[in-house]
């Protein structure tokens, strides 16, 4: 096995082993994103005149060695585009990437490849996301390929990942995707990006188009080859059941900003932000004897191409007042780790509900 | 004007005596040149009125072609067989005008991709007046009335205006609001509803789940909600019939089969949704994947990946058994000493 796994009873909670990869020492983060921001243009209408799509505006957070960092919110928040900035699939208007304390700039090729090696990314759709030509092993393979590796070493690469993620090379090299299932074929995807040994992994919706029983397969096996090969996640996804699991932090995303981040427990025992109140009253009561009466919200997100201004969740939320209409509130301390962009949270703001 | 049908109406009162659906050995066969698969081996069930039935399964278990069959809204290829009675009309024997004259009025559908279900070079308004005349030949200005007490029905904001809006001009709530409304023009006494709040984000989904429950008591129709959600489920079903490989394993009030379930495939099923369980921990899954249609093991379809397997279970397909009054389950074990696990929600 080219793949050398510590014991498995290795979890999340011990300290991480040093990884020789590591530049900037253990409580550097992984990766930092400051006021990364980007709009798109629209086609159509006069030059000067095109309207733009505030996808994702200043947001920075950071994402720490060893963590399970989960992102959630409604389509057109912008998880899915900071996804893609952060693996630089999409460039950034403006702001910054530090990965692990090296600052990634478009100029100098060295960070930047250096990234993409150490940052991968596993899409939503299984079936999209591979070749339909190439075999598994061709598949995975070729990244490495393409960074150096011989034909030989990047096989013999392939075929331990494959066996990392429980699929048996002898079995699955040689077959192509559509003979695979929807488990499989994200098992695959999964591998592919483990194949270029990256320190980081960006799980956008990864699990969300499986059935449930083998969502169960798969989480299992991305909380093992977390520990196995001491990696730190980005995990996106719209199901907050699932991002509690999964996630020691999470941030909270609504139109292109970030509303709330901290510890998971945290936020959903307390969350600060009315916004995040209404996302976690949304879910689903589990229990046919306490069923929902009450929707948490009304309506649906305004649009992206001329967002509310001051607050962006103003014109939902029951808390707005005139401050909310003028001043964007930025991330304030609610507590150890814990930030919220709310004027009704941030004392001093001039909201009525923090007014001494 | 739209309103609930008022106790007293006829209409109601026929139905109450009648299921206002029965299904009785529906098999669906999919045959073609290089083609021969069997979706569906003898699904039954039957319905009242105001009754809300979920079929919960996983993609592939045939809880779609279900659906479909009922109306026969299903390719050329795909071969129906059994009987199908909604609200006393045996639709096996209607030729396709005759199906198009239910389709609509007795029964209406609403699907998971409303942008793709409406059609998109007519407006709103335009659609549901269409339906409305088509069924029960009313003046247009009448017609257009009526479309545009569903849409203030449906809780569409500023319903005047968006009577005159394309599809694409509404938010995806606002669409499946429309799409519901459409459905719901002619009064049906049958609701399929086929996925209907799985495209929609977390705090719509909400608002459309608690708008289909409010309007399917209104309205007091028999509801067949699809869906892969059990939290969907939990929302909005009195009964759940769970499906798999093609046929019903187990069926029964919602809140007794959740609380205990009597097949081992519900049991795994309810196991491996994520709700609760400590971070860290190993979430039970089910081991494998669902079987290829194409091949079906001899005996019972969950066999291979079920933990309570023995030799019984590959001679032939388990009858389903009553486990309680109005309770099912296809499995050897129903009635047996060893119950399999049974596995409450997790709270």
């Amino acid at each position: 096995m080219v793949v050398s796994a510590p014991p498995a009873a290795a979890t999340a909670e011990a300290p991480p082993a040093p990884d020789p990869r590591d530049v900037g020492g253990p409580r550097q983060p992984m990766l930092i994103a400051e006021r990364l921001t980007k709009h798109f243009t629209l086609r159509g209408g006069s030059p000067g005149r095109r309207a733009v799509v505030r996808a994702v505006d200043e947001v920075s957070f950071d994402v720490r060695k060893g963590e399970t960092l989960g992102i959630v919110g409604e389509s057109g928040c912008g998880k899915s585009t900071t996804a893609r900035l952060l693996i630089g699939l999409t460039r950034p208007d403006s702001g910054a990437l530090v990965f692990d304390g090296e600052e990634v700039v478009a100029s100098s090729g060295v960070a930047v490849r250096r990234l993409q090696r150490s940052v991968q990314m596993v899409f939503q759709d299984s079936y999209a996301s591979l070749n339909p030509r190439l075999t598994l092993q061709e598949t995975i393979a070729f990244g490495p390929r393409v960074c150096g590796d011989s034909r030989a070493a990047a096989r013999e690469r392939a075929q331990s990942v494959l066996r990392l993620v429980g699929l048996d090379p002898a079995l699955f090299a040689r077959r192509y995707p559509h003979e695979l299932s929807g488990g499989q074929r994200q098992r695959v995807n999964i591998a592919r990006a483990l194949a270029m040994g990256p320190r980081l992994l960006i799980l956008d919706e990864a699990v969300s188009a499986l059935d449930k029983s083998i969502e169960a397969q798969v989480l299992n096996l991305l909380q093992e080859l977390k520990a196995r090969l001491s990696l730190t996640y980005v995990f996106i996804s719209h199901d907050l059941n699932v991002v509690r699991f999964m996630s020691e932090r999470v941030l909270v995303m609504y139109l292109g900003k970030v509303v709330e981040v901290g510890p998971v427990d945290r936020i959903y025992d307390n969350p600060r932000h009315p916004y995040t109140r209404a996302l976690l009253s949304s879910r689903l009561s589990m229990n046919p004897r306490e069923r929902r009466t009450i929707p948490p919200l009304a309506g649906e997100p305004p649009s992206l191409i001329d967002p509310p201004s001051g607050c962006r969740f103003r014109t939902r939320c029951a808390l707005a007042e005139g401050i909310c209409r003028a001043v964007a509130p930025a991330l304030s301390a609610q507590g150890e780790d814990h930030l919220a962009a709310c004027h009704a949270a941030t004392p001093g703001s001039g909201h009525g509900a923090v007014a001494a | 004007m739209i309103s609930a049908p008022a106790p007293g109406e006829t209409r109601a009162d026929r139905s109450s005596a009648a299921p206002v659906l029965d299904v009785r050995d529906l098999t669906v066969r999919l045959k073609s040149r290089d083609i021969d698969l069997t979706l569906l081996h003898g699904v039954s069930f039957t319905l009242r009125q105001g009754d809300v039935m979920c079929l919960l399964g996983e993609s592939g278990s045939g809880k779609s072609v279900t659906l479909r069959s009922l109306i026969r809204l299903m390719p050329p290829a795909a071969r129906i067989a059994g009987a199908i009675t909604i609200g006393g009309v045996d639709i096996q024997a209607l030729r396709p005008r005759q199906l198009m004259g239910i389709r609509g009025s007795l029964v209406s559908m609403i699907f998971q991709e409303p942008a793709t279900a409406l059609d998109p070079t007519f407006t709103i308004g335009q659609q549901i007046a269409e339906t409305v005349r088509v069924h029960e030949r009313l003046s247009r200005a009448a017609a257009r009335r009526r479309a545009l007490d569903l849409l203030e029905l449906v809780q569409i904001p500023s319903a005047a205006r968006r009577l005159d809006a394309y599809a694409h001009e509404l938010s995806g709530g606002l669409r499946q609001r429309a799409m519901i409304a459409l459905a719901l023009s002619c009064r049906p006494k049958l609701l399929l509803a086929d996925e209907p709040t799985t495209a929609l984000d977390a705090t719509v989904q909400v608002q459309v789940l608690l708008l289909l429950r409010r309007l399917q008591r209104e309205f007091g129709m028999a509801t067949i909600f699809v869906t892969h959600d059990v939290g969907v489920a939990c929302e909005i079903a009195d009964r759940v019939a769970v499906m798999y490989a093609g046929r019903l394993v187990e069926t029964g009030p919602i809140e007794e089969v959740f609380a205990a379930p009597a097949h081992p495939y519900t049991a795994g099923l309810l196991r491996s949704v994520v709700n609760g369980q400590s971070r860290g921990a190993v979430l039970e899954s089910i081991p494998g994947a669902p079987p290829d249609l194409a091949a079906l093991p001899r005996g019972c379809s969950f066999a291979p990946r079920c933990a309570h397997v023995r030799a019984a279970c590959g001679e032939r397909v388990p009858d389903l058994l009553p486990v309680s009054p109005g309770r099912a389950a296809r499995c050897v074990l129903v009635g047996s000493a060893e119950r399999t696990a049974s596995a409450p929600m997790p709270a």
